[in-house]
């Protein structure tokens, strides 16, 4: 292992110091020349040499070059490239204001990615969205969501039926770290997931990480999701928002200071209480209850030097249920919260760096009363992080990234506080988690030769339970029978773990490349979920001495390959995860209140496999892609199913979507998506058993682990989005869409439906499917001056 | 609880869209489990019931459930470390079959008991305690609130309880009616002291949930009050956990009957043995008697 770490810093290294000759950068950041929003991931190439690198997060590039003239082209797709000759005989500042094709020509695309990075970059397993993009596509109940347009790319699965919570590659739904301005947000999803966090109006772009996780990520298995937020159009103001089937949405933006500093405030609230009020009796037992949520983003940047640049984003969501029957009344709210203090400082045109200061919060809360009785549950997870990164530019057969994150996690387990009567039940104490997790990493992504291009990094992760915590022991019937107790600060339990990211792309023509990755991570935190899906009442619970981190390695391999001048791109990926340490709740556990939740835990292993297939068109009036992934995901756990192995919930043999996109002229534009899935796997009883008193109970295998599966599952949806009217100052657009066109009634769930009496007029069992979205149209005005 | 409550109210928020339609299953053919119930208390002999389950069919009659009753089985008992089996008479009663102690066996505080059920070449065992009671300080009447069906002739009980420590006891609590012959229990029967511990707490309680079961009709907005003129007898039983388990885990899939979001419970048996589901279950208890005053 020493040496294999030894190895890779020294191939890390070697390669940039190899010249010597008098050189000179030219750098500077690359916007959009409208909003002055910045085109991340956008591309600079240097024409002379064939050669480009992309821009970073903030869209701040650097090439260093022996002195000379040269041309310099930036471009993103679906913008208008720019093309500049460069006399570089010092360093040269220059910013790149790229136009936009739809304000140049109206030309729809689907993605903004280089259409090139698909073979020449050393990145596998990564797509991005851009969120002006995505509104094209069809959505159900006129919500654009940005998550539930990710599970349309191969190697992502939706964890249910209309669900923003997704599976990637035969992962977890805890084990993709969604990130909102490099905030962790801990529930994507709101109303149970059926819509994600992200206001489509507030996000500039996502990007999802499925394999080669490069060294900057760490802490989940599966994937990485960055949002983005919008920064604010810094040139002028502007308000955008439309009026939905269930929600509206308005956000402004602007400039603070011509130029220099800009902010963006976004809101979206739903009102599906109000439309349902009109229909529910004041004397009914539902007047009273009702359901919403809300979103708010805030992002405010300012440019305090030529050097320096200061960012704050913001995000405040809730879902709020009230419940009044006529015997006690129920009212729960949930959300998150996330901070983003950022600092971009440039030492030099070569080295850039970002210091940020982050603060994530998740509460779940469910508040009962009645007449004697007053009682109120809560969990959460409350994140401090500081982290720095440096991406370094020193020439540009070279970039390099290297930094180190800290965060401090307060898990919270549910914990009741309450009277009943005369007496309070609040515990003496909460019997909070506490832990400090740190990351330290460097990466090199290098040309070794001219078809070699190599993606090297390591990554040490740190991760410490810390005091104080009571840890109560159980005896074999599972009853408390010691506790041990831990004071302030006391070290728990500490991990150390270095995780090699390794990739590496081999041009094989001028339009294809072979690229294979070996990637290394551990899990920290995990959800304790008893449902397969995530709930807003699953619990955050950090790696212990009971819980050991989840581990996993992943090696995948791909072929990618672009045709007729890039305007198709297409890949084959197959990939094979090793998983170890993974948690299941025992066979028994009903999601009681527990003092340890751990104590409910069995640990297993597994592994997935599968190849994706991908075919997209981003350019054109005819645009979209077509993925389809054969897939396996397998689970191994010693006190589960007999210990036999058994298929994970989010095993899919068939996952399969064809989306496509049509410009029909500046006025209409149509979408279309088509998905079919294998069924997911569930569980069936065997037998039916009575008690003498009559009272019935289902009977299970001990082997009875997902053995079955839902009919398959598929869909398709359509849209016609028209632009009623577009000038310079005022847009207004109409999207019409019909979600499931053919009415295909999906499973969501079977269930056994079982009526009546067996001590008398007997019993009904009747095997029943629920089917959540039927045929749905829905229609949502945009507009934006 | 509360997962329970978030289930239904997810259910309820999708009804703008959601349907539900009757379908076809192939159930796995497999062995049909043997199911065994059990119950000791201080100062009562042993009451045993030994029983088949059924494949899915769309209707089970009462015959079909009578005829589950199985009345070969071999049932003895054995008391602490003794080693002489005690074995149980089998009686019938129609088609249904119990086995009961004919040697005068009753209960005792402190004693463990264990049962072994030989039946068709299987055996199954299971152990219990009658675990020490831990009384109610009272039970007292009280009215029943004002928005109830016949709200004048009903009334709630409340329990008064100064819970022991240490932490870790288990509770289950049965009510019976005037002449009815069998205790019953409400949906939710079982506590724990894992938020109690060490306190003194007042609690409802709810009256037993049969009526619901034999008559589908029957006014939910009673479910849990007693009658004015009632004799109530509230029998409160410290538990084992291995019995608390089965009874958790019982309640809680019978709550996800037709909630179809519920995630699949498995109901633990306190038995050892493949192919058996069950509970021998030792009650330590108390009996409060409350006379309901007629008016």
């Amino acid at each position: 292992m020493k040496n294999k770490i030894l190895f890779l810093l020294a191939l890390l290294l070697s390669p940039t110091f190899l010249f010597a000759q008098q050189k000179f950068s030219v750098s500077g950041y690359i916007k959009d020349a409208f909003s002055g929003e910045t085109l991340i991931g956008s591309t600079v190439i240097v024409r002379e040499l064939g050669k480009g690198i992309n821009s970073n997060e903030y869209g701040y590039y650097s090439i260093t070059l022996p002195t000379g003239k040269y041309q310099i082209a930036a471009s993103f797709l679906g913008y208008k490239p720019i093309v500049d000759t460069i006399d570089l005989t010092k360093n040269v500042k220059r910013n790149f204001y790229l136009k936009s094709n739809s304000i140049v020509s109206r030309e729809a695309v689907v993605l903004a990615e280089k259409a090139e990075n698909n073979f020449k970059s050393t990145q596998m397993g990564t797509q991005t969205l851009q969120m002006e993009k995505v509104k094209t596509l069809p959505v159900i109940l006129g919500e654009v969501d940005i998550l539930k347009t990710l599970q349309l790319l191969p190697g992502v699965q939706s964890s249910g039926e209309g669900n923003s919570g997704f599976y990637v590659r035969g992962g977890g739904p805890d084990q993709n770290l969604v990130l909102l301005d490099e905030a962790t947000v801990y529930n994507s999803g709101h109303l149970f997931g059926f819509f994600s966090v992200f206001n489509s109006d507030a996000i500039n772009s996502v990007t999802l990480i499925k394999g080669g996780m490069p060294a900057e990520y760490g802490g989940r298995l599966s994937s990485v999701v960055n949002v983005n937020m919008k920064e604010g159009n810094n040139q002028s103001y502007h308000a955008t928002g439309g009026v939905g089937l269930i929600a509206s949405r308005l956000t402004l933006e602007g400039p603070i200071q011509k130029g220099k500093s800009s902010f963006m405030l976004a809101a979206r609230r739903t009102y599906i209480d109000a439309l349902i009020k009109p229909f529910v009796s004041s004397t009914s037992t539902l007047s009273g209850s009702g359901y919403y949520f809300y979103d708010l983003n805030l992002k405010l940047n300012y440019q305090l030097s030529e050097k320096d640049r200061v960012f704050f984003s913001g995000y405040y969501g809730k879902d709020q249920f009230l419940f009044k029957g006529e015997r006690f009344g129920i009212k729960f709210p949930w959300g998150n919260s996330t901070t983003t203090m950022r600092w971009n400082h440039l030492f030099n045109e070569k080295l850039f760096v970002n210091t940020t200061a982050l603060f994530s919060d998740y509460v779940f809360k469910i508040g009962a009363s009645q007449s004697n009785f007053d009682f109120e549950l809560f969990s959460g997870v409350r994140d401090y992080s500081t982290k720095v990164d440096f991406d370094y530019f020193p020439n540009i057969r070279n970039q390099v990234k290297f930094g180190a994150a800290y965060t401090f996690h307060t898990f919270t387990p549910t914990t009741a506080t309450g009277t009943i009567g005369e007496s309070s039940i609040s515990p003496e104490k909460i019997n909070r988690q506490y832990a400090n997790e740190a990351a330290a990493y460097f990466s090199n992504d290098f040309d070794l030769t001219e078809k070699i291009k190599i993606n090297a990094g390591l990554r040490y992760a740190f991760f410490q339970q810390i005091g104080p915590y009571d840890r109560y022991i159980q005896n074999d019937v599972g009853t408390i029978s010691d506790t041990i107790s831990y004071g302030d600060g006391e070290n728990i339990k500490t991990y150390h773990r270095l995780e090699p990211r390794f990739s590496i792309r081999f041009q094989t023509s001028k339009s294809a490349s072979i690229k294979a990755a070996y990637t290394v991570t551990n899990q920290f935190v995990n959800l304790a979920s008893l449902s397969g899906s995530t709930l807003p009442t699953d619990l955050w619970v950090p790696a212990s001495s009971v819980v050991k981190p989840q581990f996993c390695t992943q090696y995948s391999i791909g072929y990618f390959r672009n045709f007729k001048d890039d305007q198709y791109e297409t890949s084959v990926e197959l990939y094979y995860k090793d998983l170890k340490n993974l948690i299941e709740f025992k066979e028994n556990t009903t999601g009681r209140l527990s003092a340890n939740i751990e104590n409910d835990f069995t640990f297993g292993i597994g592994r997935s496999y599968g190849a994706e297939f991908f075919i997209k068109k981003s350019v054109g009036k005819f645009n979209g892609w077509i993925g389809y992934t054969h897939s396996y995901a397998e689970r191994t756990f010693a006190d589960l199913n007999e210990g036999k192995t058994f298929f994970a919930r989010y095993d899919r043999r068939h996952d399969g979507s064809i989306v496509l996109s049509y410009t029909l002229n500046n006025k209409w534009t149509f979408g279309s998506v088509f998905v079919y899935g294998s069924g997911a796997a569930f569980n069936l009883p065997t037998s039916l058993v009575f008690f003498s008193n009559g009272t019935q109970g289902l009977y299970f295998e001990n082997d009875y682990r997902n053995k079955y599966r839902l009919s398959p599952y598929h869909r398709l949806d359509i849209s016609a989005t028209y632009t009623a009217k577009k000038t310079d100052k005022y847009e207004s657009t109409w999207n019409f869409s019909i979600y499931n066109v053919y009415n295909h009634l999906n499973q969501y769930i079977v269930y056994l439906d079982i009526q009546g009496d067996v001590l008398n007029q007997g019993l009904k069992v009747q095997p029943k499917q629920i089917t959540v979205f039927p045929f749905i149209p829905s229609v949502t005005w945009n507009f934006k001056f | 609880m509360k997962r329970y409550i978030l289930l239904s109210l997810l259910s309820v928020t999708m009804f703008f869209s959601s349907c539900e339609k009757d379908i076809n299953i192939d159930f796995p053919v497999a062995p049909s489990p043997y199911v065994i119930e059990g119950y000791i208390e201080n100062g009562q002999g042993p009451f045993v019931t030994v029983s088949r389950g059924i494949s899915f069919i769309n209707e089970i009659s009462n015959d079909d459930f009578l005829n589950l009753f199985v009345d070969n089985a071999k049932v003895s008992l054995t008391v602490n470390n003794d080693t002489t089996a005690i074995y149980l008479k089998m009686v019938k009663l129609g088609n249904a079959s119990f086995y009961i102690d004919t040697t005068k066996l009753l209960g005792q505080i402190g004693n463990t008991y264990h049962l072994k059920v030989a039946v068709d070449g299987h055996i199954f065992t299971s152990t219990t305690q009658i675990l020490p009671p831990a009384p109610l300080d009272s039970v007292v009447v009280k009215p029943a609130p004002d928005s109830r069906a016949d709200s004048d002739s009903l009334v709630q009980l409340t329990a008064y309880f100064s819970e022991p420590n240490p932490l870790g006891n288990y509770y289950r609590l049965l009510t019976k009616k005037n002449n009815d012959i069998l205790y019953d229990v409400a949906f939710n029967s079982i506590y724990d002291d894992a938020i109690v511990n060490g306190k003194a707490i007042q609690f409802s309680v709810i009256g037993g949930k049969s009526q619901f079961q034999n008559n589908d009709s029957a006014d939910f907005r009673k479910y849990g009050y007693f009658k004015k003129g009632d004799i109530v007898y509230v029998k409160w039983a410290s538990i084992d956990k291995p019995q608390y388990d089965f009874w958790k885990t019982f309640e809680a899939q019978s709550g996800s009957f037709g909630n179809p979001f519920s995630p699949t419970v498995i109901v633990k048996s306190t038995f050892k043995g493949a192919g058996c589901l069950g509970v021998w279950a030792g009650y330590g208890c108390t009996i409060d008697t409350v006379i309901i005053p007629k008016n």
